[in-house]
């Protein structure tokens, strides 16, 4: 993740079978406002689904 | 994400849970789970990466308009990546083929069989014998 730095901002900075990159965010989730990190999802198969905007299509 | 909600029930029985993260404010994500009609059927946390920086991380930003391309990971329980695509901006996801996707994972882990073209849950799998190769 150390050349992640450097490059420009959407380079691609893994590999499959390669460890995710770590992130935690406030999210929106049952009505409430909460935090979410990728550690919370260790030890479970976790599908991440990147999105451009609310209110558009999948 | 409505799509991705429709076949969240699916992702449960395969033990998995979801994620869905776009550079909107948690907000605009609660206002867009009350209004919308099928965002309402969504089950898992909406995610906001308000700057980005996950975006990034992962390889799936576009400068050029502020958010993420459509993309899709498949994280294991050790944390690794295992799975991704990227669609173009003009196409949506076809989210069974991201179930058929961890479902072959899981199927090859548990049987040590290969997961051949086209393989769906419920079919064989293809024997990794050295003495096959070529015949089948």
């Amino acid at each position: 993740m150390e050349e992640c730095k450097a490059a420009p901002p959407a380079r691609q900075c893994f590999r499959l079978e390669e460890r995710a990159p770590g992130f935690r965010a406030p999210a929106y989730w049952r009505g409430r406002e909460v935090e979410v990190s990728l550690g919370d999802f260790y030890g479970k198969w976790l599908l991440i689904f990147f999105y451009s905007s609310d209110f558009t299509f999948v | 994400m409505a799509a991705v909600a429709d076949i969240f029930p699916c992702l449960r029985k395969l033990g998995a849970t979801a994620v869905a993260i776009s550079t909107d404010s948690v907000y605009a994500h609660k206002v867009f789970h009350e209004t919308s009609p099928h965002a309402s059927q969504v089950q898992y946390p909406l995610l906001s990466d308000r700057s980005g920086a996950i975006a990034r991380a992962y390889g799936v930003w576009g400068a050029e308009t502020g958010a993420a391309f459509r993309a899709t990971f498949i994280v294991d329980p050790a944390g690794r990546i295992r799975y991704y695509s990227v669609y173009p901006r003009e196409v949506g996801r076809n989210v069974r083929e991201i179930v058929r996707t961890l479902a072959g994972i899981q199927y090859g882990e548990a049987t040590g069989e290969g997961v051949p073209a086209g393989w769906q849950p419920g079919m064989p799998g293809i024997s990794r014998d050295f003495d096959l190769v070529g015949t089948v």
